[in-house]
């Protein structure tokens, strides 16, 4: 049932992305943030050039539009990209697939025609999808086969992840779910068996992370936790030796990974560690932790209410979610923190709020505990199964609202959503 | 492998032959274009749009002569000119500077039709105006002879 559900959100997404497309709902898929995270490929396969001077000749006029937060670094006066190699990586297949289809149909190789503007879009697609399928194989392994495909079905379409997965497929955030949903999988193995191929996956996924997503450091903080919520077991089995040379080796791997964006950190400023976003950073001492939370404009809780159930879920569940919840909480309140005191704390136009995308498969496994616990009596299964409808509704009602133009991009007021509640125009 | 494998490989590998035999000269390419903003109609009447700092599309391949207009708009004393090139299938056609705001008309001849149906001209710019601006295209004319 659960692959069967897989098969149906990969069938969802492609209706959805060829909807959003065919319709001009959404301008071509490298876009704001999506073109930034883009850039490095044309870049890299293109022009060979990794300092990104030759594709800002190309496309720019030898300068980038402010929109794309690339930035001449002063002192060198090489350009610096605020976002780094990740999303670019994990799109190079499909990158590489384009280039060649490009040239076969004479569209104009540039890295910015046709084919690769739907290579980057469905890339993200594609990983969210994968992400699920990591979700699915974590997940079969605690609860039910019911239970995980509610879950995951309950997931990319209760919460921002189907748009993140279409609309918006080409930023960061499908990629940083696929990589955490990633990295419990290769934790949870790596802390049953402490093998040192599994050490290395641990480290290539952290370090992938870290690419993808600077302030995903903070994720990987996981990886330590889940083996604290397994303590009393873990000291039974007597590998403390070995659990100290994987954690070498995943260090080692990670840092391997990580060494290259550094290196184009170092050629462009001369320094290994770089923010290009300037003045802009954190408030640390002022942060909107209602706003992300619970607010009208980009509350997580607000936006997507389904995860009200996976908090809960995580006590109700809590014989189940143990370990998971021992790295979940801590995680999600550090994160929630980092993205509340982020100057734009609604992270500019988007649905919902897209910094929890990333935490989405922390939040399954809440929801799968939820839903097995509900699943144990039949009046809560009715309760839960109506409420978890209505609230998949209302999710995906809203996000139709935000790709038809009615909802806006941010900034919204209470008496705005209310006018809008419900409404096609 | 077994018979099954055998079919299913083998469809695959005519499916994907197949599609890359559509793709190489498909008609709908003849629609496809890059690097433009929207389409607007000036003070002076003329419809134009401008182009971002490399604009592509397609004319039909039997064309054999090609009229595109261009102009630049100098809002600033200190804007500077800019440099244009126009490729035929990567293949460079004509370079040229818009110095003031005066519409110019580029004529083009273009080589004979080769295997495929449509031809790609490529417009690059040099610098931008603000706001992902390149320089203003007007409305294409073709000719057969």
């Amino acid at each position: 049932m659960s692959k069967r559900s897989l098969f149906a959100a990969a069938l969802l997404c492609a209706a959805a992305y060829v909807f959003i497309y065919a319709t001009g709902r959404a301008n071509p898929p490298i876009r704001s943030d999506g073109y930034s995270y883009y850039v490095y490929l044309p870049a890299w396969f293109i022009y060979h050039d990794p300092s990104l001077a030759s594709v800002a000749r190309d496309c720019c006029g030898g300068e980038f539009p402010a929109f794309t937060a690339i930035i001449r670094w002063p002192g060198t006066g090489r350009w610096v990209n605020a976002h780094p190699i990740g999303v670019a990586v994990m799109q190079s297949p499909f990158f590489l697939a384009a280039d060649g289809l490009s040239r076969w149909s004479n569209l104009s190789a540039d890295g910015f025609t046709l084919y690769y503007q739907h290579a980057a879009g469905i890339a993200g697609g594609f990983w969210a999808i994968a992400g699920l399928a990591m979700m699915r194989r974590l997940l079969l392994r605690h609860f039910s086969d019911r239970v995980t495909a509610a879950t995951l079905m309950a997931l990319l379409c209760g919460t921002g992840l189907l748009h993140y997965a279409t609309y918006d497929s080409s930023y960061s955030h499908a990629y940083s779910f696929f990589l955490l949903a990633a990295l419990l999988n290769v934790t949870e193995d790596w802390w049953t068996e402490p093998t040192h191929r599994r050490a290395a996956l641990v480290g290539l996924v952290a370090g992938l992370m870290v690419l993808t997503r600077h302030t995903n450091l903070l994720l990987l903080l996981v990886v330590p936790l889940y083996g604290w919520g397994q303590l009393r077991s873990l000291r039974k089995t007597g590998t403390t030796a070995a659990r100290w040379r994987g954690t070498l080796t995943a260090v080692g791997v990670a840092a391997l990974v990580v060494l290259p964006q550094l290196a184009i950190y170092k050629a462009a400023t001369g320094r290994w560690m770089v923010s290009s976003y300037g003045d802009l950073g954190f408030n640390f001492a002022s942060p909107h932790l209602w706003g992300v939370l619970f607010s009208v404009q980009k509350g997580v809780f607000f936006w997507s209410p389904l995860l009200l159930f996976a908090v809960a879920g995580f006590w109700l569940g809590r014989d189940t979610t143990r370990a998971f919840a021992v790295a979940a909480l801590p995680v999600f309140a550090a994160d929630a923190y980092l993205i509340a005191s982020w100057w734009d704390w609604q992270f500019g136009g988007s649905y919902g709020h897209r910094g929890f995308i990333d935490l989405l498969p922390l939040f399954a496994i809440g929801l799968a505990g939820f839903f097995a616990w509900c699943a144990e009596r039949p009046l809560r299964l009715v309760l839960a199964g109506t409420a978890t409808t209505l609230l998949v509704a209302l999710s995906l009602f809203q996000m139709l609202q935000y790709w038809n133009g009615v909802m806006p991009i941010s900034d919204l007021t209470w008496a705005q959503y209310k006018s809008l509640f419900l409404r096609w125009q | 492998m077994t018979r099954s494998r055998w079919i299913a490989t083998a469809v695959t590998i005519v499916t994907a032959v197949s599609i890359l035999a559509y793709l190489r000269d498909p008609v709908w390419l003849a629609g496809v274009e890059s690097g433009f903003h929207a389409w607007r109609t000036g003070p002076d009447g003329v419809r134009a749009r401008w182009t971002t700092g490399h604009a592509s599309f397609f004319v039909p391949a039997a064309s054999a002569r090609l009229a595109i207009p261009v102009r630049l708009t100098f809002d600033q004393p200190s804007d500077p000119p800019v440099l244009v090139r126009i490729a035929v299938d990567d293949r460079p056609a004509d370079e040229f500077e818009l110095r003031d705001d005066r519409w110019v008309t580029r004529r083009l001849v273009l080589p004979p039709p080769g295997s495929r149906r449509l031809r790609r001209i490529d417009i690059r710019v040099d610098r931008l105006r603000a706001g992902n601006r390149g320089i203003q295209l007007g409305e294409i004319v073709l000719a057969a002879q």
